[in-house]
C-alpha cells in the first residue's frame, strides 16, 4: 500500500517531496512500535515540520476520509503507534523545539517531539526536573508521554503525566487547531485536559505542550533491599506504606530480571537472591537520614536479609540505569517477551504474584517480573521463543490469565502503557458494555468520523461483538484472538 | 500487506545472513532506548536511519523477508558505525559487528557506486596495503600543502567558486610526514628513559620488565608525526621497552566499515604475525578506531565462509592477542604514580575533551582518559558538551556520505562552540582518534574558532620538562 497519486502530490507540495515517504522499506520499518507483537504498515508516512504543515496535511487526511496517527519515538508497548487498516503516520520527530522556559510559573512549553529526559536535561541546571520518567525515558517523546498518561518509577510520590501537563495546543480531527489550559492551574469548566492526556491519540494530534517543572528534592536516599523471596519484599512494600511513608519511589525486580540485568548492566545486584527492592527517598535533608533508618528497619523486620545504601551518584545512577532498562535487557536471557502492565491493589501483591507464577509454571514458560511496588503496577514479563510457534500460543494464554488474574483481584488492565491495539479488547471484561458506549460518545465529539487513530483503546466492532451486548468476560476472551496481519519477523506472531 | 520483493533470491540473502553468525540480531527487543543516541536518526528522524530501525531491516534480511536492494541498502550505508548506540542498549546487542557483517554481504553481493569501486579500488586495497605507496603519498601530499594550494584554496575567493566538498577536503588534508614511523624504528629495542632526577618510578616498572609494542597503523604511520612520537616518548618515560614491529599493516578498520572483510582478514593475519612471540605485556595503540577494531579481530573470522581464507587463527590466538591491545590513555592510567615522578609543566591551562566513539563506545574507555588529563598539574580540563557525540568523520564516511557528515560534523562544532563560550580561557581540545582529529580540526578551520587541536598524547608530551 502506498499513496494514491493525488494525495500524494498534495502532500509533497505541503511538506516537500523529502518529508513524504511511502517506500516499501519505510513502510516496513513503521509497521510497529515498542510493541512488535502485532505488525500492521502505514499507507505512508508524513514528516510535518511545523504546525502550519501539521494542519495542512491533517486537513488534507480528513478531506479525503483517510485515516491518521500520531508517531513520535516508536517506543509504545500497546501498539499504539502501530497503524489499523493503513493509517496514515504523521510522524512528530521534527518537533523538537523548546519554546519557552519560564522559571517563575516553574513552566516548560516544548513541542512534542522533544524527548522526556531533555526537557530535565534543559532546566537541571537551575535546579528543576519534569517528574514524570518513564523508564524509557531518554528515547520516548513527550507527546507520546501525553498520549499514552505515562508514568514512571517516581509517580509513586509525585504522580503520572496528567498532574504535570498545564496545558497543550492541539490540532482536532479536521485540521481545527485548538489550546486547552495555560501555565498555569485552575481553568473552569470540565476538564478537557485532563481527558486529552491518555486518550492515545484518538482526540486529537498534540503540537505544543506546557508541562510543569518540579524543583530538584534536596538530597535522596537510594535504597537497595535483598531478598530471599518475592512475597518478604511484598511485606516490606506493604509495611513502609502503612507506616506512613510515600517513598518517591518503590521497585521491585525478581531473581529472572536480576540475572538479566546483571548480565546486560553489571548494577552489582546478588544473582543468588529472590527478589531486590529499591526504594528511594527524597526530600529536604533534614530528617531525610531519619526517615531512611526507619525505612531500612521496616525493611529488615519484613525479611531483607541486607539492606545497601547507593553511596554516591555514579551507584545511584547505575541502580536506576538497571531498573529502566530492565525490559531492554530481557534480550539477554530470551529472544522475545511479552510484557503485561496490570494494576492491583498494593495489598494484593504476594497473592498475585504466586498466581503469576504458578500461570507460569502451568504453562511451562518463565515470566520474570519488574515493577512499580508502590503503585501496584506489575510488569510481568513473559519468555518465549518467538520461533516456536507452541511457545507464542502460550505466551498469549499466559499473558490472558495474568489480566485475568489482575481484574479478579479488583485491579485494572493498564498502569502506564495504554490499552492500545493489545488489550483493546479486553475493555469489554473491565466494563459494561453501556460504559463503553459512553466512552465512545466522547471520542466520537473530537474525533467523529473515527479517523484519528482507529482500532485503539475500544473492542472492534466485529471482532468482539460483546462490546455493545455485554457478554460475561469468561467468553470474551474466547473470542479475543488478534487478527492482525501476523508476522514472520520480529517478535511476532 | 506484506511487501513484495522478487522472490527468486530470498532463500539465498537468508541463507547468505545464516552463515554470517547473525544470532545475535535476535538481542533487540526493539526497545527504541538507542534511538536519541544515533546522530543519523537526530538528524534525519526517520525510523530506518535509527539503530532500531536498520536492525529490524538486518533482521529482515536475515529471516528473508527483504531482500538486498537500494532501498534496503541506502539507510545501512547512512549509519556512521558509530556505536553510541551499543552504549545506549540495555540489551548488548553487538551492533557494530552486526553491521559489519551486513556490509560484507552487502559488498559481495551487490554492485558498488563508481564512486564507491574508485575509492576502494585505489585507497583501501592499494594505499593502505603498502608502505611504499602510503611513504610517497604523504611525500606528495606534504609537497602539495608546502606548495601553499591548499591553503590558496581554503583562504581566498577560491572557496567560493570550487565545490564546497572539495574546499572543505583541503581543511581534511594529514599533515604529512613523508616518512614511515615504523621503518624508522623498526624491530629495534627503543630501552626505557628514565629522567635524572627521579629515577625510583621508572626503575620501579623496570624490574617488572614491561615490555610493549606500538601499533603504527597506516595514515598515522606517514603523518601526524608528533602522535606517535609523543607515545613512545611518554612510553619510553614511564620505564616501558618499546618494540614497533616493522613488519605490521594497517588494522583494516576502514576496510570493515565498508564491508571488505577480505583485506581486513590479510590484515590480521599480518598483525597478529607481526606481534605475537615478541613476548609483549601490551599492544598499544593511539588511534581509537584502530584499537577497536584490534580488539574484535575475532569478529572476523566467525563467518562459516570466512574459512576459505587458508590460515585462520585458533579462538584462543585471537584472544590472546587482542587482550594485550591498549589504548595508550587506558595504559598509562594504569600508572598514576608513574606519571607523577615525571616532571611536568604547571602552567595554568583549560583543554576541551572530546571521546571519540571507538574509544567510548567500541572499546568503551570512558573515565580513565579523563582523569588522567585532569590530573596534570595546571590543566583544567572541561569535557565538550556532547563529548561522546560522533564527529562525522567514521572512516571514510566524511567522503563517501559528505552531506549527512557535514550535518554531524555541523552539531559538533556547535558544541566546541558553545563549550568555548562558557570557558574562554580553553586554548586547546584534544582528542584521541586520528580520523576525528582530522575531521574536527577541519570543523574549527572552516569555522575560524581559535583552538587548537591535539591527539591527547601530544598535549601530554607538550607538558612534559624535558631538559
Amino acid at each position: 500500500m502506498s499513496f494514491e497519486k493525488n494525495i500524494r502530490g498534495e502532500c509533497v507540495r505541503i511538506l516537500g517531496a523529502e518529508w513524504v515517504k511511502d517506500d516499501p522499506v519505510t513502510l516496513y520499518t513503521y509497521r510497529c512500535d515498542g510493541l512488535t507483537l502485532y505488525t500492521a504498515p502505514p499507507m505512508g508516512v508524513l514528516f510535518p515540520g511545523t504546525v502550519q504543515e501539521l494542519v495542512s496535511v491533517v486537513k488534507l487526511l480528513h478531506q479525503h476520509k483517510i485515516s491518521f496517527i500520531a508517531r513520535g519515538a516508536g517506543t509504545g508497548l500497546s501498539g499504539g503507534a502501530i497503524p489499523q487498516d493503513g493509517s496514515v503516520i504523521i510522524e512528530m520527530a521534527r518537533f523538537k523545539e523548546v519554546h519557552e522556559v519560564d522559571m517563575i510559573n516553574r513552566t516548560i512549553t516544548v513541542g512534542p517531539g522533544v524527548i522526556n529526559l531533555r526537557i530535565t536535561e534543559h532546566v537541571n541546571g537551575d535546579g528543576y526536573h519534569y517528574a514524570p520518567d518513564p523508564s524509557s525515558q531518554k528515547a520516548c517523546t513527550i507527546g507520546g508521554n501525553v498520549a499514552e498518561n505515562s508514568g514512571g518509577p517516581h509517580t509513586l510520590k509525585y504522580g503520572v503525566t496528567v498532574n504535570h501537563v498545564l496545558g497543550v495546543e492541539m490540532v482536532l480531527a479536521d485540521g481545527e487547531l485548538v489550546t486547552l489550559g495555560a501555565n498555569h492551574f485552575g481553568l473552569p469548566g470540565p476538564d478537557l485536559l485532563g481527558l486529552i492526556t491518555g486518550s492515545e491519540g484518538t482526540f486529537g494530534i498534540i503540537s505544543k505542550i506546557i508541562c510543569r517543572l518540579t524543583p530538584n528534592p534536596e538530597k535522596a536516599v537510594t535504597m537497595l533491599g535483598i531478598y530471599k523471596s518475592v512475597r518478604d519484599a511484598c511485606e516490606s512494600v506493604s509495611s513502609i506504606i502503612g507506616h506512613g511513608i510515600i517513598p518517591a519511589a518503590l521497585e521491585m525486580l525478581d531473581r529472572i530480571m536480576i540475572s538479566a540485568v546483571e548480565k546486560a548492566l553489571k548494577p552489582g545486584f546478588p544473582l543468588d537472591a529472590e527478589a531486590v527492592l529499591i526504594v528511594e527517598l527524597d526530600g529536604l535533608s533534614d530528617g531525610l537520614d531519619v526517615e531512611a533508618e526507619v525505612v531500612e528497619k521496616l525493611l529488615k523486620e519484613t525479611g531483607a536479609i541486607t539492606v545497601n545504601r547507593a553511596r554516591d551518584e555514579v551507584e545511584r545512577a547505575k541502580i536506576w540505569r538497571a531498573r529502566k532498562e530492565a525490559f531492554g535487557a530481557i534480550g539477554q536471557i530470551s529472544p522475545s517477551y511479552y510484557v503485561q502492565d496490570g494494576v492491583i491493589p498494593r495489598s494484593k501483591l504476594p497473592e498475585v504474584l504466586d498466581e503469576i507464577s504458578a500461570i507460569g509454571k502451568k504453562h511451562g514458560l518463565t515470566v520474570a517480573n519488574v515493577f512499580h511496588a508502590g503503585d501496584g503496577n506489575l510488569h510481568p514479563l513473559i519468555l518465549y521463543d518467538y520461533e516456536n510457534p507452541q511457545e507464542v500460543e502460550k505466551a498469549h494464554a499466559i499473558g490472558e490469565e495474568i489480566l485475568s488474574s489482575c481484574i479478579r483481584h479488583g485491579g485494572t488492565l493498564s498502569g502506564e502503557h495504554g490499552i492500545g491495539i493489545e488489550k483493546a479488547e479486553w475493555m469489554s471484561e473491565l466494563y459494561s458494555g453501556n460504559s463503553l458506549d459512553n466512552m465512545q460518545n466522547v471520542r466520537a465529539f473530537f474525533n467523529p468520523e473515527n479517523l484519528l487513530n482507529p482500532g485503539k483503546i475500544f473492542p472492534q466492532p466485529g471482532r468482539c461483538a460483546e462490546s455493545k451486548s455485554g457478554t460475561p468476560p469468561q467468553q470474551a476472551s474466547a473470542l479475543n484472538k488478534p487478527k492482525m496481519v501476523a508476522s514472520k519477523s520480529g517478535i511476532a506472531v | 500487506m506484506s511487501i513484495d520483493f522478487s522472490q527468486k533470491t530470498v532463500l539465498s540473502t537468508k541463507e547468505l545472513f545464516r552463515q554470517a553468525d547473525f544470532d545475535n540480531i535476535l538481542k533487540c527487543v526493539h526497545c527504541g532506548l538507542c534511538l536519541d543516541s544515533c546522530p543519523t536518526y537526530r538528524e534525519l528522524g526517520d525510523e530506518k536511519d535509527s539503530p532500531r530501525g536498520r536492525l529490524y531491516l538486518m533482521r529482515g534480511l536475515w529471516e528473508g523477508e527483504l531482500e538486498l536492494e537500494a532501498a534496503v541498502i541506502d539507510p545501512l550505508s547512512r549509519c556512521l558505525d558509530c556505536r553510541a548506540c551499543e552504549s545506549a542498549c540495555p540489551s548488548g546487542v553487538p551492533y557494530g559487528e552486526l553491521l559489519e557483517k551486513t556490509r560484507g554481504i552487502i559488498l559481495e553481493n551487490t554492485q558498488q557506486s563508481l564512486k564507491e569501486r574508485i575509492l576502494r579500488f585505489f585507497l583501501l586495497r592499494g594505499l593502505f596495503r603498502s608502505t611504499n605507496l602510503l611513504i610517497t603519498a604523504s611525500w606528495i601530499l606534504k609537497i602539495y600543502s608546502a606548495s601553499g594550494l591548499p591553503k590558496l584554496i581554503t583562504n581566498t575567493f577560491f572557496a567560493k567558486l570550487l565545490p564546497q566538498a572539495f574546499v572543505f577536503q583541503q581543511h581534511l588534508l594529514p599533515k604529512c610526514s613523508g616518512k614511515s614511523f615504523k621503518r624508522k624504528h623498526a624491530d629495534q629495542i627503543l630501552a626505557p628513559l628514565s629522567m635524572e632526577n627521579k629515577q625510583e618510578g621508572a626503575a620501579q616498572i623496570r624490574k617488572e620488565n614491561l615490555r610493549v609494542g606500538m601499533f603504527s597503523g597506516c595514515i598515522m604511520d606517514v603523518s601526524e608525526a608528533a602522535i606517535h612520537e609523543s607515545t613512545l616518548t611518554l612510553l619510553r618515560h614511564i620505564g616501558c621497552e618499546v618494540v614497533v614491529p616493522g613488519n605490521q599493516s594497517c588494522c583494516g578498520a576502514l576496510h570493515v566499515h565498508s564491508g571488505d572483510r577480505k583485506t581486513a582478514r590479510e590484515f590480521a593475519l599480518k598483525n597478529i604475525a607481526a606481534f605475537e612471540n615478541r613476548h609483549l605485556d601490551a599492544i598499544i595503540t593511539n588511534a581509537a578506531g584502530c584499537g577497536a577494531q584490534l580488539q574484535e579481530y575475532h569478529h572476523l573470522f566467525t563467518e562459516t565462509n570466512a574459512g576459505k581464507q587458508k590460515d585462520t587463527r585458533p579462538a584462543a590466538d585471537w584472544k590472546k592477542f587482542e587482550n594485550k591491545v591498549t589504548d595508550i590513555l587506558e595504559f598509562l592510567s594504569a600508572y598514576p604514580d608513574l606519571l607523577a615522578n615525571l616532571p611536568w609543566s604547571k602552567d595554568e591551562d583549560t583543554v576541551l575533551y572530546d571521546a571519540p566513539c571507538h574509544l567510548m563506545h567500541a572499546q568503551k574507555v570512558d573515565e580513565n582518559p579523563r582523569k588522567l588529563l585532569n590530573s596534570l598539574p595546571g590543566v583544567k580540563l572541561v569535557v565538550l558538551n556532547e563529548s561522546n557525540w560522533c564527529c562525522g568523520s567514521a572512516g571514510i564516511y566524511n567522503l563517501v556520505q559528505p552531506e549527512l557528515s557535514a550535518a554531524v560534523l555541523n552539531r559538533k562544532t556547535a558544541s566546541i562552540r558553545q563549550t568555548l563560550a562558557e570557558n574562554p580561557k580553553a586554548s586547546t581540545i584534544v582528542t584521541a582518534n586520528p580520523g576525528c582529529l582530522y575531521q574536527i580540526r577541519a570543523g574549527i578551520r572552516s569555522n575560524n574558532i581559535d583552538l587548537r587541536i591535539l591527539h591527547p598524547v601530544v598535549y601530554l608530551a607538550e607538558r612534559l620538562l624535558l631538559n
